[in-house]
């Protein structure tokens, strides 16, 4: 009886070994801007590459810094700082 | 006063009686009944007897105390103990079982039974017979959940929900943000033994803000268990893929009793019929349960903690109009082992502690029951990686006295309640601002039984104190709640008549948010001038049956006026979200009938056929238009073939199908999308394979039928998402 219970407090201890504390684990993400088009409506295809760590909290912080205008979609946008950045993931496989 | 009450208190003590249970437990035939539950409801205690039909606790008890005689094919028996008493019971066998109807005799925590609707349903089991706690509770009649997946789901109780419906865990209000639809149950099945439901606001004691109704969950009763006895268990449900163990350990020595339990799941995105996978509807979770008893002659003190944490993926987030999104965009073709069962954004992370503290003493007459508890709620949802949009805490403290007093054929119940709330925002960004409420209560009811007939009766006075600083609230609200009951029973027939009165104070997030709600993708807007909504509600319930048919027949109404609701506007913010403003209907009513057909054929006793048939009209008077998230008319059926006589291999037990009809929903407001109707198609096998050991394994939407409920949360999103496709799972449990 009683190796039948310490068998099955390992067994117990065995199904919760893989139990992870969620460590809200940053790692690396792509990134996109959402942008006001002149028609009115709302573009979030302007990617602006991988972010990791701590570059990752400073874009999804602070923004982020256009250094020079670039075009999207047939329009030009300023340079400056852009704070609606976007880096979660999408269904894409 | 206080002097008055503790000199009343301990008056008592002289005349308390003392004795030890033992006896026997017969059949109609005399002949000895094993396995049956005997459950010392005041202590929280089970024994079961032995194959001679006899069992015994070995410890001194109080008279008066009530004790349940039950077991799955029997009629349920309930008596009052008496010193010296002599303890031979006759089970009455039955062969139509409407165990979950409330047509058997059992103690209640919510109240008279007998006079009031109160509901049953076990879910000891569930772990290894459902796919998900609320999954197995809607399949009562007028129930239903709003949720996306086995991750987030809620229960709605005759098309009212969130804030309306009301949860107790172990006599603790589970206060978890539970206005928004993607706020889910807030915990599992694990430990738990039994749940109780009423369907409205007739239960006065844990009454107040349950408009809609009440559910009420109970962790199992302790057991004599000198060594450690327990069980661990293991589910595998491929709709999810998902994996999911527990155990639990019980333990005792003299008067002292321990129930330990632990909860692990993890799961990937549900796969839709189409053989692709909703992105982000996985989850995991973790609990873990501990409860101390110490059960002495007269006095029994409880305590338990309870932890439990999710990590819900918020599926079905899209940029720009919904409509326009496709299910594509939203769905992958294939699971990644490595990468799917990963954490992504948006998510929920939801933390919860409760813990409680309850005391019995017992005088002769009276039950004195004090209740101490405390559930703290921290909810943070992330649609960034790196920062929150909201950051949460609420904590719900509850101090609770009551006392019972039963008289030859009256009993009453009385006590009082103050209950302190306060949300705190951990950072800036915030969806509802910090606030606090006091609310003190009052309430008094009175049952009275006599052979065929009673009646149960009370009154409840709620005060609510409101302040909120950043908008410079400071109110008060007050309410009387009252119910009646009254319960008639001729031969084989049971008449029941309800009404309850009942009032809600509005409650801080209707008041006052303002903000972008990712879970809900909306941009809410409260409004601080909402008042008290008040509901008057009439429920008629006639049961009948003989030893082969069961009939239930469950008409209801509900006037609600200031209805309080959320509203879409034409309105959009940052061109995707909807803005959503709360807004006071003058008058809804609700109605609407239940019934339920129990057909047990004379021809082969081993077959169960239950059917329920649950229908609902909501209107909301001032439009003249039908009211929102009302769900569709349902046909729910269950066929269960008893295999226990027929030694089978790997230990068959039983073969269980249940067969779901949903009607279309056309009865919509206005811009609100209509539903189809659909069947779906479940079954499952339950085999107890080797000693000690049991099974179960099914399949779920045998039909891989593709279909979204009308409470989907993700209904208008893509056109509709649909629920899970055809998916199987396997359970198994090793008890020792």
């Amino acid at each position: 009886m009683k190796n039948i219970y310490f068998l099955s407090l390992v067994g117990a201890a065995f199904c919760f070994i893989s139990c992870e504390e969620d460590d809200h684990d940053h790692g690396c993400h792509e990134c996109h801007l959402e942008l006001q088009m002149a028609d009115g409506t709302v573009s979030h295809s302007y990617e602006i590459g991988e972010f990791c760590d701590d570059d990752l909290a400073d874009v999804e912080a602070n923004g982020f810094v256009a250094s020079e205008a670039f075009d999207h979609m047939g329009e030009t946008f300023p340079a400056g700082t852009y704070t609606n950045v976007h880096c979660e993931e999408h269904a894409d496989h | 006063m206080k002097n008055t009450f503790f000199v009343f208190l301990f008056s008592t003590i002289p005349f308390v009686f003392f004795g030890q249970i033992n006896g026997f437990v017969y059949d109609n035939n005399n002949m000895p009944i094993d396995g049956v539950d005997v459950l010392l409801v005041d202590m929280d205690f089970l024994i079961k007897t032995n194959d001679k039909g006899f069992f015994q606790f070995d410890q001194d008890i109080t008279d008066n105390i009530y004790i349940q005689f039950s077991k799955y094919g029997y009629a349920n028996k309930i008596i009052q103990y008496k010193k010296d008493q002599e303890l031979n019971i006759i089970l009455r066998k039955l062969h139509v079982e409407l165990d979950e109807i409330g047509i058997q005799e059992k103690n209640s925590v919510l109240g008279n039974n007998k006079a009031i609707n109160i509901e049953h349903k076990s879910i000891i089991d569930n772990f290894i017979s459902s796919a998900s706690l609320v999954e197995n509770i809607t399949q009562l009649p007028g129930l239903n959940s709003i949720g996306s997946g086995l991750g987030i789901q809620k229960v709605v109780i005759r098309g009212l929900s969130g804030l309306r419906v009301v949860s107790y865990l172990n006599g603790m209000k589970i206060a978890n943000q539970e206005w928004a639809n993607d706020h889910g149950i807030g915990f599992t099945d694990l430990g738990l033994a039994n749940v109780e439901l009423i369907k409205g606001a007739s239960s006065l004691k844990y009454g107040g803000d349950a408009v809609g109704g009440i559910l009420y969950f109970k962790d199992a009763p302790f057991v004599k268990s000198n060594t450690p006895s327990g069980f661990i268990a293991s589910k595998f449900d491929d709709s999810h893929f998902l994996f999911s163990n527990q155990f639990g350990v019980k333990w005792s020595n003299k008067n002292l009793y321990i129930n330990a339990y632990g909860q692990y799941s993890i799961s990937s995105d549900y796969r839709l019929p189409n053989n692709t996978y909703l992105y982000n509807s996985r989850f995991r979770n973790q609990s873990y349960k501990l409860s101390v008893g110490h059960l002495g002659n007269k006095m029994h003190n409880i305590f338990r903690y309870q932890y439990h944490s999710e990590q819900l993926g918020i599926p079905a987030h899209v940029h720009g109009d919904l409509n326009t999104v496709t299910l594509e965009s939203l769905t992958l073709n294939s699971l990644n082992f490595n990468t799917d069962f990963e954490l992504t954004r948006p998510t929920q992370f939801v933390n919860n502690h409760l813990f409680t503290f309850e005391s019995k003493y017992f005088s002769n007459r009276i039950k004195y029951i004090f209740f101490a508890g405390h559930f703290l709620n921290n909810l943070q949802e992330f649609d960034k990686w790196t920062i929150a949009a909201f950051d949460m805490d609420l904590s719900t403290s509850t101090l609770r006295l009551n006392l019972e007093i039963p008289l030859q054929h009256f009993s009453v119940n009385s006590g009082m309640q103050y209950q302190r709330q306060q949300n705190y925002n951990n950072i800036y960004s915030r969806l509802i601002p910090d606030a606090q409420s006091n609310d003190y209560s009052v309430y008094t009811t009175v049952d009275y039984n006599k052979n065929f007939f009673g009646f149960s009766s009370g009154l409840r006075l709620d005060y609510r104190e409101l302040t909120c600083d950043d908008f410079n609230y400071n109110q008060s609200f007050s309410s009387l709640n009252s119910s009646i009951g009254l319960f008639y029973k001729r031969k084989s027939h049971i008449s029941r008549i309800s009404y309850a009165g009942s009032y809600r104070a509005p409650h801080l997030s209707e008041l006052f948010s303002n903000g972008l709600h990712h879970g809900t993708m909306r941009f809410e807007i409260g409004n601080i001038n909402l008042d008290i909504e008040k509901s008057h509600q009439f429920d008629f319930k006639y049961q009948w049956n003989n030893d082969h048919i069961g009939i239930v027949v469950n008409p209801f109404i509900q006037f609600v006026t200031d209805f309080i609701s959320i509203n879409p506007s034409d309105s959009v913010y940052q061109s995707t979200y909807p803005i959503y403003n709360y807004v006071q209907f003058n008058q809804v009513n609700l109605s609407g009938c239940e019934f339920k057909l129990h057909f047990h054929p004379h021809f082969m006793h081993n077959i169960h056929i239950e059917q329920s048939y649950s229908f609902i009209h909501a209107v909301n008077k001032e439009s003249d238009s039908f009211l929102a998230l009302v769900p569709a008319n349902k046909i729910k059926t269950q066929f269960n073939l008893d295999l226990n006589n027929y030694n089978l291999p790997l230990g068959l037990k039983s073969l269980k199908l249940y067969h779901l009809y949903s009607f279309k929903q056309d009865n919509v407001a206005p811009y609100e999308i209509v539903s189809s109707s659909y069947n779906i198609l479940n079954m499952a096998l339950v085999l107890t394979p080797f000693n000690s050991f049991s099974a179960s394994a099914g399949i779920n939407n045998i039909l891989n039928k593709e279909y979204v409920p009308h409470l989907s949360r993700i209904r208008d999103v893509a056109g509709g998402v649909p629920n899970p496709g055809r998916s199987f799972y396997l359970s198994l449990k090793y008890d020792f």
